[in-house]
């Protein structure tokens, strides 16, 4: 059991793999935002085995392309070769024998910089002054319109428009384990081995393999075990690029592990976003349009697979989702800057557009003089309006939002919390009760199909194998659990193995909460497959007419914990592990009329699944201290419906797990440049994350609508608990505070920030 | 030029003796040298815990601490915690209350919780919260990792 291996210290992580013939890399990293790059000196040390610079590597990989719709693209190199384009990015590699000697001799390389004017934030990178990439005419990475002017008519007509700008900060997913690759080169089969601590094997198999210029089967990429993800390991980084090339230049294995300086730095930000949006409402309260504009802050590179448009076109395509509105437009634009690359970040572009489209709807409930739960409330999908497509064209396949709302209420006793803030306002307390309802884009395929395949051997051991790869999630338990309930035998004959390339079916990964709604499904269609054949089988031991036909066999036989026997006759079994034997060898007695029955035990199963829609609905009641901006999280109440829960522990642990990361998002995480492009929070004493005593008792629940676009009835549950937090407890502050907290627009709410408040006049 | 020092330490129960780097870290020699990889390195600044091992009694940071600092010490990591057969309480509680995800911060937990029950098991919820404040876990919320201890705490089986 893989839980078991973890808390006896037998994990296998990146940085545990065999390493004893490896040499260690240690990466030069740009100290300026932005500079072009002169001479390269080696330091003059006998104990440096090599230096590799971006010039140097030009000669071995091919320049590297992110396309996707909407994206302007350009040449990308894991070294930087011309100019240096945010602190920290990797201008040269050295090898050494220990990792202690490679980052002595990485401090001694002399790089000559020439520092240019850095481009640290929206507006200078609108303003396009500076352009970064030489290869575009303006520092747009992504910029996608749809239904412009759609709206316009219907917002002129409006009893009310509420209009307001918000911004969310740059983030760091910071998975606890850091990044690591180890990379072989075998010259006898040309053969890369790339072992990586990633969410997306067969991803970095394809890149690598236009990068590098070899086939995809000259390349297995594998990943270890893998502490933490949450979508920061869910991309292409430089550093899986320049190790296997430079484990094949130098005939030698290499490994590279990532420090939190590099992480923080280098690793991956993401969420930083302005949102511009606007929401027509009659004088009822009914949402009739809506119109958004998402900035996103990028960073200096496009990064694969994703690309720079992946937090703003996400929010954009998926806002005010929950609400019911005729008409709605929007503009997701992202712009390159001297600060390191964007990649995803748990509640990818929907953390940052749920909380500016709940705060909206409470400064509409302001206008409108209502209560915010009943504008809520009115404009919800109700369960009976689904299916639903929305103005932005997705497809709701189930749900019940107005209901998940209600439940939240009701658990957080609402007219009571009401009731008591009166009090509390009485005494000059400053108490505030926040709302947050959304529903939440799960199971994303962009990447085309996903593959689970099961191999059961003769002894009856059964293996599964994924395209997915858990970083944590349990994969291992659960789907271990789902293929022996569907065959109907023990878990402890199924092995769950994801991450390697070469034995695995070729898929997009784990990112978007996808796993249980894709594979999961796969798994369960490929384990039916079997154990259809398991019965037919067993039938023609068992059954005295001989073969039942496949159609028939789950009516006339039945397996249960690993005994297969006919319905009418309980008394004649025979065992799954006879049958797994007898697929594969004849013995004297038995043979399989193969004209009917083929031989062996295998199913694989590939499939692009379709996009499900989960929801959650967040209630929480806050006290701010009037004195020292001190917030304290009285109440924090979420109901989440994924839909069908296949493993209720796991589905709990990702709630409020995921809820525990967003309340770090919302009160803490802020990665800080200053206007030269340094990077002021390197360490994890200047980016905070929540420890024990931050964090409140979360009170959670679930409703069950099953999606009816999975055969399995799952949606999506890994993300909600996190986009739920920075939107409830900025309403909740914002209510604290009255009337100064209808200013309130930015994250994180910070002592700093409430204070700011506070003292407004 | 490279320093070294001689050192003679006790890891879990067996004598280990050694010429180190002087500026090997306690954490680099449990992983690279006894291949005790169990002990994980989350930052390298003192900041996570993910690195703490017990030197005598004592709940500290590996990453923050020489080799050669600790002639004669005793230290215990997460390997030393259960037999083959048998875990640890503290790692059977672990395991029912689903207080591990990714398990990265698992063993810095486990080490700093056997601390605290090695001291007293007079413990209620509020002063665990406190304890394992040192330590960062980015998957669970905590609240598993806190109802372990207190379930350890409550049955005493510690001492």
């Amino acid at each position: 059991m893989k839980a078991e291996e973890f808390v006896r210290g037998q994990g296998r992580y990146l940085a545990d793999l065999p390493d004893q013939d490896c040499l260690h890399v240690a990466f030069v990293r740009s100290p300026h935002a932005h500079a072009k790059i002169g001479e390269i000196r080696a330091p003059k040390s006998s104990a440096l085995i090599t230096m590799c610079t971006g010039v140097d590597l030009l000669a071995d990989i091919n320049p590297f392309r992110v396309v996707a719709p909407g994206h302007l693209d350009y040449e990308w190199y894991p070294l930087a070769h011309d100019r240096a384009l945010f602190v920290g990015e990797p201008v040269a590699a050295v090898v050494a024998k220990t990792p202690y000697i490679a980052e002595d001799l990485a401090a001694e390389v002399e790089v000559e910089y020439d520092p240019l004017e850095a481009v640290t934030n929206l507006d200078e990178s609108m303003a396009g002054e500076t352009v970064l990439h030489a290869q575009l005419e303006n520092n747009i990475l992504f910029n996608l319109s749809v239904n412009e002017g759609a709206t316009t008519d219907t917002f002129a007509a409006a009893h009310l428009v509420v209009e307001q700008e918000f911004e969310y900060p740059r983030q760091n997913a910071l998975p606890l384990e850091t990044r690591g690759v180890l990379a072989r080169f075998d010259p006898r089969d040309q053969r890369y081995t790339v072992f990586t601590s990633t969410q997306i094997p067969h991803l970095i198999r394809s890149a690598l393999s236009q990068i590098l210029n070899v086939n995809e089967d000259a390349i297995r990429v594998i990943k270890p075990d893998v502490g933490g993800g949450f979508g920061l390991k869910g991309q292409l980084f430089p550093e899986e690029v320049v190790l296997p090339a430079l484990a094949r230049k130098l005939g030698h294995p290499l490994k590279w592990i990532e420090d939190r300086r590099e992480s923080l730095i280098a690793g991956g930000h993401a969420h930083e976003e302005r949102l511009h949006l606007s929401a027509a409402f009659d004088a009822d309260g009914a949402l009739l349009a809506t119109k958004s504009l998402i900035d996103g802050d990028s960073g200096a590179h496009s990064t694969f697979p994703f690309g720079a448009g992946l937090d703003p076109l996400t929010g954009a395509l998926n806002i005010f989702g929950a609400y019911r509105h005729k008409t709605a437009e929007f503009t997701a634009r992202a712009f390159a800057s001297n600060k390191a690359p964007a990649v995803s970040y748990r509640g990818v572009g929907q953390i940052q557009s749920v909380f500016a489209v709940e705060r909206l709807m409470d400064i509409a409930a302001d206008r409108l003089k209502m209560d915010p739960a009943e504008l809520r409330k009115r404009n919800l999908y109700t369960k009976s309006e689904f299916p639903v497509t929305s103005p932005g064209g997705n497809e709701f396949d189930t749900g019940a939002y107005r209901e998940t709302l209600e439940i939240a209420l009701d658990r957080a006793d609402y007219q009571g919390l009401r009731r008591e803030q009166e009090t509390a306002r009485r005494e000059g307390r400053l108490y505030g009760i926040g709302l947050a309802t959304f529903n939440e884009v799960s199971g994303v395929s962009i990447f085309g199909y996903d593959g689970a395949s099961i191999r059961i051997d003769p002894d009856g051991q059964v293996k599964a194998f994924l395209s997915t790869g858990s970083s944590g999630q349990g994969h291992e338990k659960v789907y271990g659990r789902l293929v022996a309930e569907a065959i109907g035998i023990s878990p402890e004959l199924v092995q769950v193995l994801e991450g390697d390339t070469d034995f695995c079916p070729v898929g997009a990964g784990t990112y978007a909460s996808r796993s249980m709604v894709t594979t999961g499904n796969l798994l369960e269609s490929a384990a039916r497959e079997l154990r259809d054949k398991i019965l037919m089988i067993g039938g023609l031991l068992l059954s005295p007419d001989g073969l039942i036909p496949l159609e028939h066999v789950n009516n006339e036989l039945l397996i249960a914990d690993g005994v297969i026997s006919l319905v009418r006759d309980p008394t004649a079994t025979v065992t799954f592990e006879a049958v797994a034997q007898l697929a594969h060898m004849k013995d004297f007695n038995f043979s399989l009329p193969q004209e009917l029955v083929q031989a062996g035990l295998e199913s694989t199963h590939y499939e692009q699944h379709k996009t499900v829609y989960s929801n959650s609905s967040a209630v929480a009641a806050v006290e701010i201290d009037p004195e020292t901006a001190q917030l304290s999280i009285r109440r924090c109440v979420i109901i989440g419906d994924c839909g069908r829960i296949f493993d209720p522990p796991t589905v709990d642990a990702q709630l409020v797990g995921g809820a525990a990361m967003g309340l770090g998002c919302a009160l803490f995480e802020h990665l800080r440049y200053d206007d030269n492009g340094q990077i002021l929070t390197a360490s994890l004493m200047d980016y905070l994350v929540p420890v024990s005593t931050d964090i409140p008792q979360f009170e959670i629940g679930h409703l069950e609508t099953p999606s009816t676009f999975s055969a399995n009835g799952t949606k999506g549950m890994g993300e909600g608990g996190t986009m739920a937090i920075p939107a409830v407890l900025a309403n909740a502050v914002a209510d604290a505070l009255m009337e100064k907290g209808l200013l309130l627009n930015k994250i994180p709410l910070s002592e700093e920030y409430i204070f700011q408040l506070l003292r407004t006049v | 030029m490279t320093y070294t020092s001689s050192i003679g330490i006790r890891v879990n129960g067996e004598v280990v003796e050694r010429e180190v780097e002087d500026r090997l870290t306690l954490a680099d020699f449990l992983r690279n040298e006894l291949r005790l990889t169990g002990t994980h390195l989350g930052c390298e600044q003192g900041s996570c815990g993910a690195c703490t091992v017990l030197v005598d009694g004592s709940a500290i940071r590996s990453c923050l601490t020489f080799a050669s600092q600790l002639n004669g010490a005793e230290v215990t990591t997460v390997e030393g915690l259960a037999s083959e057969e048998d875990l640890h309480p503290l790692q059977s509680a672990f395991l029912r209350n689903d207080a591990l995800q990714c398990g990265f911060c698992t063993p810095g937990f486990l080490l700093t919780a056997a601390e605290i029950l090695s001291e007293t098991n007079d413990l209620d919820e509020g002063t665990i919260r406190e304890a394992i404040s040192g330590n960062i876990c980015r998957c669970t919320g905590y609240q598993g990792i806190i109802d372990a201890i207190v379930e350890v705490a409550r049955s005493g089986s510690e001492r």
